[in-house]
């Protein structure tokens, strides 16, 4: 796919690595339309992303996405690409050891998490795919997965929810591929962002740069260089690609 | 070109001739599911060249109704 040109709609990318992708992408010509929750950083959109379009969405209600998805492609036109990023990263034991005896991990934190990173994902592509039928647009799906997807001690809800969505990878990727729509995922490790440093102790980032074959966190600039590839390269389908530093080798 | 696009339409649904013969009807065949559909419009845009519109997709409810819709692309891209 030729970025110059192309319209592409980030979810979540008002603030944190959806930003840092629009702002590659945007390098390369692209033209970023932007769903979020995050009214503010929406406000803000002109100047962080220039030239970028951006809507109040919340992607874990389905009329919101389908309204606010048809809206913004009616302001931007056909629509090449989607890149699910909005994320919520939430960690809790299964079950911990508290003052008062054994907690388990909040149901409603499971709901909310599986929510924002798996069932949204599904919302978004629905609709954006019937966009891309409807035109015979050639266009993109980049599911935005994690290393968690393969298991993280104490982040149930979050690694169930990115495992999932590296499964609709490769399910979208054999249903949508003689569409000619190219389904793949980017699965970053741990990075220097905002969201991590909210969700991960400071002094567990610093263990976990000192696992990481390259013995550092990664930088937003190199997941939206994988991103990028994704949807460059018109060869690449059904798979996810690991930005980790090596962290699970 | 019809024997050429008979023959796609048998290759992606299984079918033989005597079946496209007989005009096979998308509704009416167990083969022709929503997953065959996409398969039969991608492989008869690649073997013929051409590209079909959304709406001409979902009109390809029969082998001769897709014959009537492909073949003024195919003469198109010949001339």
């Amino acid at each position: 796919m030729k970025l110059q040109g192309a319209n592409i709609i980030i979810t979540g990318g008002a603030s944190g690595l959806g930003l840092e992708m629009g702002r590659t992408l945007a390098a390369e010509g692209a033209l970023i339309g932007v769903l979020d929750r995050d009214e503010a950083a929406l406000a803000r959109l002109s100047d962080t992303l220039d030239g970028a379009q951006g809507v109040a969405c919340d992607v874990t209600d389905p009329e919101q996405v389908e309204q606010k998805f048809d809206l913004l492609a009616g302001q931007m036109g056909k629509i090449h690409a989607l890149i699910n990023n909005a994320g919520l990263l939430f960690s809790a034991p299964l079950l911990s050891v508290g003052t008062g005896g054994l907690l388990a991990h909040p149901v409603d934190a499971w709901q909310k998490t599986r929510a924002v990173n798996l069932d949204a994902v599904f919302y978004t592509t629905r609709v954006a795919a019937q966009h891309m039928v409807r035109s015979r647009t050639r266009g993109v799906i980049v599911n935005i997965s994690s290393v968690a997807a393969s298991g993280n001690a104490g982040q149930s809800a979050y690694s169930a929810a990115k495992a999932g969505v590296e499964a609709l990878v490769v399910t979208w990727a054999k249903e949508l591929g003689p569409w000619g729509i190219r389904v793949a995922g980017v699965a970053p490790g741990y990075t220097d962002a905002p969201s991590t440093s909210a969700a991960v102790p400071e002094s567990q980032l610093q263990q976990i740069a000192s696992e990481t074959a390259v013995r550092r966190l990664g930088k937003p600039c190199e997941i939206g260089a994988a991103v990028r590839f994704v949807l460059e390269n018109d060869f690449v389908t059904g798979t996810t690609i690991r930005v980790d530093g090596g962290l699970r080798v | 070109m019809k024997e050429k696009f008979a023959g796609v339409f048998a290759d992606v649904l299984r079918l033989s001739s005597e079946e496209i013969a007989a005009d096979p009807k998308r509704l009416e065949t167990e083969k022709w599911d929503s997953l065959q559909h996409m398969n039969l419009v991608a492989a008869i845009e690649q073997s013929f060249g051409i590209e079909l519109s959304f709406d001409e997709i979902v009109e390809m409810q029969s082998f001769e109704k897709s014959w009537a819709i492909v073949e003024p692309k195919i003469t198109q891209t010949v001339s």
